[in-house]
């Protein structure tokens, strides 16, 4: 599993680029690409990226710069956990557009992609009866929030109901304020 | 294009490749071979020649990422140097990814016809 982002820079001086990463992040690029998957495939060359920074669970490697387009390359070291590995791509992404922020660099157009491979996808298919079902919990919460908070009248005629049907009194939820 | 739609338009031009591709009696046709990791392999009976054809999509941004080249590079490492490799997808391709797949000898194609893959896997049979 690999993840990318891209923005597109109005302003696109490689060497500007590279000297903001290199500032923030030091010179981690030669220990970023050791850790990452591209060493052992020789299909992309550490002289293909610009900067590049890793920690004990992620690293990303910032690709030279294609026209106007910043791409950068995020990689964890689980393979099989998505929401690490969209939280990692949110975490980078915010350093980096903050890095941006501070250099006063335009960006635009945020994209990112995950990549699954080898990576097992569980899921479910819900019928027409769980879906009812939900819609019904949803309403459900809905209906005694709001006859908790600002619809007294649906409270009161509830508590009628309960009454003439010899119930319980109905334990209407405190609102969430 | 959404994830759904490209999977959508992938199943069904997997099924009219498969389909016209068989028309050939002397073409053997497997359909997600496992051994080799691709989604089509395609076989000349008479002289053994193979073409591995990967669909890959990019998902709901329409651009196939970079790191796309870490497994295309896996797969193509475990063919034989006479086999072809076509990467089909429904996305885009970047200029630096399309320059990385000419280094592997791997044929790509951005949102092609069933009749240019068609061609392309009879030119790649008959050279």
């Amino acid at each position: 599993m690999y993840g990318e982002f891209r923005v597109k820079l109005t302003s696109f001086d490689q060497a500007t680029v590279t000297k903001i990463f290199t500032d923030a992040y030091q010179n981690k690029l030669p220990g970023a690409y050791a850790r990452s998957a591209y060493k052992n495939g020789n299909s992309v060359s550490e002289g293909e990226f610009c900067a590049g920074y890793h920690t004990n669970d992620s690293l990303f490697l910032v690709y030279m710069m294609e026209s106007d387009r910043l791409k950068v390359y995020v990689e964890t070291v689980n393979k099989k956990d998505l929401g690490l590995m969209k939280a990692t791509i949110n975490r980078y992404f915010e350093q980096v557009t903050d890095l941006f922020k501070k250099h006063r660099l335009a960006w635009s157009k945020p994209e990112a992609t995950i990549t699954l491979e080898e990576c097992p996808v569980y899921g479910f298919v819900k019928t027409k009866k769980d879906r009812f079902k939900d819609i019904w919990e949803i309403q459900k919460e809905k209906l005694f929030i709001l006859s908790g908070s600002y619809y007294r009248p649906i409270r009161k005629l509830l508590r009628l109901i309960f009454k003439v049907c010899h119930l319980h009194p109905l334990k209407i939820r405190k609102p969430c304020l | 294009m959404s994830s759904t739609s490209t999977q959508n338009t992938e199943a069904l031009f997997v099924d009219q490749l498969t389909s016209k591709l068989t028309e050939n009696k002397s073409l053997e046709v497997e359909q997600e071979s496992r051994d080799n990791g691709a989604d089509i392999v395609v076989k000349d009976s008479h002289s053994g020649k193979r073409i591995f054809i990967e669909f890959k999509d990019a998902g709901q941004y329409g651009e196939l990422p970079i790191s796309s080249i870490l497994s295309i590079n896996d797969q193509v490492k475990r063919i034989a140097t006479t086999d072809t490799f076509i990467l089909i997808t429904f996305s885009t391709i970047s200029n630096f990814l399309s320059k990385k797949l000419k280094e592997l000898n791997v044929t790509a194609f951005s949102k092609p016809s069933v009749d240019d893959v068609l061609n392309k896997v009879q030119v790649a049979l008959s050279a």
